[in-house]
């Protein structure tokens, strides 16, 4: 047995390191078949990682503190705030007041999905809109009567979802009335335009929250307190929240998915559909080309049956041989999706839902793995297998 | 006498070809003794690679019983043939058929590693071969650095390296040049001769049966012949070779002269 096998390892080596033109085209054919299989995937991965780092980066925080159900306003905000702030880990932390409103430019009028009043400098420690300004500056806490606006509503053609007309056509320097829920209306003078190419912040407006309070009649509430924890620690803060007194709506980041869960679903169920014919494929063309490879060996086999070599032993080897070819190819595709994935992690791909670093789920990475090296021990026992079993003269002679 | 190392009784091959049988061997019954040289022979398509590959164990026949060293091998299952091709028989191929991937040493242990001895012991009988066909100095050489002759010698040693007891060699000097034949078939006679190796070879070359014990002709499926220690002589009339045994003779003012034909030899009475 142990010299059988050695006798199959022996064969197996030899003949793949004889052909090795063939041995690096059969491996790079594996290779760009893992990447196949496995890049769909980790786009997709990128792009539901980005949809949910957008509601963490420029939108929601890592953890949205609302008022209770019965209230308009979180009370003691700033005491709140200053408890939160304390807590070790708690990478920070701002109030915000959020308004219906309604934003007209003369004849034109614009519906943002949501209009807030913010803490400039707390917010920035919070949200990254402020790093993609497209035109203007962003707020300061001196600012009052200055409004920044969402491209979506804006407009200027890099809109997602609005079409120009319904935008307010908006410039830097431009006036804007906006026409709040409560009744009141203000002239703004827009400050600047942002637009960190998400699906959510985009379409928001931000005041000061000094602006904010004037508008609303309070002093040191909050409609909202965002949070920012580090990434997947946002349970355990809630928890520690809720053991300081603060008895408010906790919600996190996963909690406030709502229109981008629909995306994401909708990416996973196309994620499972192209994988799935993806490793298909895959190991349909492992399979065929294993198996026309190991057709041209009949005459070998046929040989090695003449002079006493067992059929066991010939299975073996061919099926060892591919093995070879296969784990050479895995190895060959994770190297290269790692560095395709790494130069992404540097240049992300610039789409049109942001930008979108692929990412490859280890899982991902095993599941392809273990379905190439399955399709190539397959693709080489049943051929060499079937060879193995035919007659010596059909195979040296036919 | 010495007794049967290979016995085949009323041995019959039928090949389909389509929808139609084409018989191959017509009820072969044939012996070859322990120590001998023999030669099978016959025209084109006379069924005598077929005779070789079934005593081989190479193929299966359509019905009869084929008997090595008093061992029926006629219902083994195929490991049990493939044990048996391994162990005890050696067989070399018309066309070289060693594998271009292996040294000429590889090629040549490999029956010695199915055996399953260890490196030292196949390496050291790999050499041991090569050195009997005169092939030690050559040992690393991959086939295509060999010239047909010494891929012959290769797989010659391969087929002796497991020590059988009996060797076939199906038309082993067909693709080589006279003088690459002359040594190959003298290897045979050596290795007969010096280690008691049964030798049974296929050829179409008259020449090629001077140094053979025996020769088994066959025709159209049977054997329609068995010349003992041929002499192999000219035909007087066309200068073809011809056996003594088969040989047409006339005698001329006392002198008697030898043709391949009755043909020829009426030609010459023509003269």
């Amino acid at each position: 047995m142990k010299g059988n096998l050695r006798l199959s390892f022996f064969l197996a080596v030899k003949n793949t390191l004889h052909q090795k033109p063939l041995f690096a085209l059969i491996v790079l054919i594996i290779t760009l078949s893992f990447v196949s299989a496995t890049i769909v995937s980790a786009t997709i991965l990128g792009f539901v990682n980005a949809l949910n780092n957008q509601i963490i980066d420029y939108s929601h925080g890592s953890i949205l503190i609302e008022p209770k159900e019965d209230a308009i306003f979180i009370d003691d905000a700033l005491e709140k705030l200053d408890k939160i702030r304390r807590v070790p880990g708690v990478i920070a932390a701002t109030r915000r007041y959020s308004f219906g409103a309604a934003l007209f430019k003369k004849d034109r009028e614009a519906a943002g999905f949501g209009f807030f009043g913010i803490d400039p400098l707390e917010e920035k420690k919070v949200s990254k809109v402020y790093r993609y300004m497209k035109q203007g500056e962003y707020l300061t806490p001196k600012d009052r009567g200055e409004i920044i606006i969402g491209s979506e509503v804006a407009g200027g053609g890099e809109q997602l979802w609005f079409a120009e007309e319904d935008t307010l056509s908006a410039r830097v320097g431009d006036k804007i009335r906006v026409s709040f829920a409560n009744g009141v209306e203000r002239e703004f003078h827009t400050k600047g335009i942002f637009n960190p190419r998400d699906i959510y912040s985009t379409s928001f407006s931000y005041i000061t929250i000094q602006d904010a309070e004037e508008i609303l009649g309070v002093s040191g509430k909050a409609s909202l307190i965002a949070v920012r924890v580090p990434k997947g620690t946002e349970s355990y803060y809630v928890k520690r929240f809720k053991e300081l007194g603060i008895n408010d709506v906790f919600k996190t980041w996963e909690d406030k998915l709502s229109t981008s869960a629909i995306v994401i679903s909708m990416f996973g169920t196309i994620n499972i559909l192209l994988s799935t014919v993806g490793l298909f494929i895959v190991f349909v063309t492992v399979f065929v080309i294993i198996y026309i490879n190991l057709a041209h060996k009949r005459r070998q086999i046929g040989i090695l049956k003449a002079i006493g070599i067992n059929e066991k032993v010939i299975t073996q080897s061919y099926t060892i041989q591919s093995m070879i070819y296969g784990a050479s190819g895995i190895i060959a595709g994770v190297i290269l999706i790692k560095a395709m994935t790494a130069y992404w992690a540097v240049h992300p791909l610039n789409t049109s839902l942001g930008f979108v670093t692929p990412e490859l789920s280890a899982s991902s990475i095993i599941i392809a793995s273990i379905m190439l090296f399955i399709s190539s021990i397959i693709g080489g026992y049943i051929p060499s297998f079937k060879a193995a079993k035919e007659d010596i003269i059909k195979l040296i002679w036919d | 006498m010495p007794k049967a190392i290979v016995e085949a009784k009323d041995l019959k091959k039928i090949y389909r070809m389509g929808k139609v049988d084409v018989p191959a061997l017509g009820g072969v019954n044939v012996d070859i003794r322990e120590g001998e040289y023999v030669a099978i022979m016959g025209p084109s398509g006379s069924g005598k690679s077929t005779l070789l590959h079934l005593l081989a164990l190479l193929d299966t026949p359509s019905s009869g019983r084929i008997f090595i060293e008093g061992t029926d091998v006629s219902d083994m299952s195929e490991d049990e043939k493939s044990s048996f091709r391994l162990n005890r028989l050696g067989y070399i191929f018309q066309e070289y058929n060693i594998l271009a991937e292996l040294t000429a040493l590889e090629n040549t242990y490999l029956p010695a590693m199915m055996q399953g001895k260890n490196k030292s012991e196949y390496t050291k009988l790999g050499r041991e071969a090569l050195e009997l066909v005169d092939m030690g100095d050559r040992a690393h050489h991959l086939p295509s650095e060999l010239s047909g002759g010494e891929q012959q010698r290769v797989s010659i040693a391969r087929a002796l390296i497991n020590k059988p007891r009996i060797l076939f060699a199906d038309e082993p000097t067909a693709n080589l040049d006279s003088r690459s034949s002359h040594s190959i078939l003298n290897l045979f006679r050596k290795l007969n001769k010096e280690l008691g190796l049964t030798v049974a070879m296929v050829t179409h070359e008259p020449e090629d049966t001077k140094i053979v014990d025996r020769v088994l002709n066959l025709k159209d499926g049977l054997i329609t012949n068995i010349l003992k220690s041929p002499t192999i002589l000219n035909c007087e009339h066309c200068n073809c070779k011809v056996y003594e045994d088969g040989a047409i003779t006339r005698t001329r003012e006392g002198k008697t002269h030898v043709f391949c034909s009755e043909n020829c030899a009426e030609s010459f009475e023509a003269e």
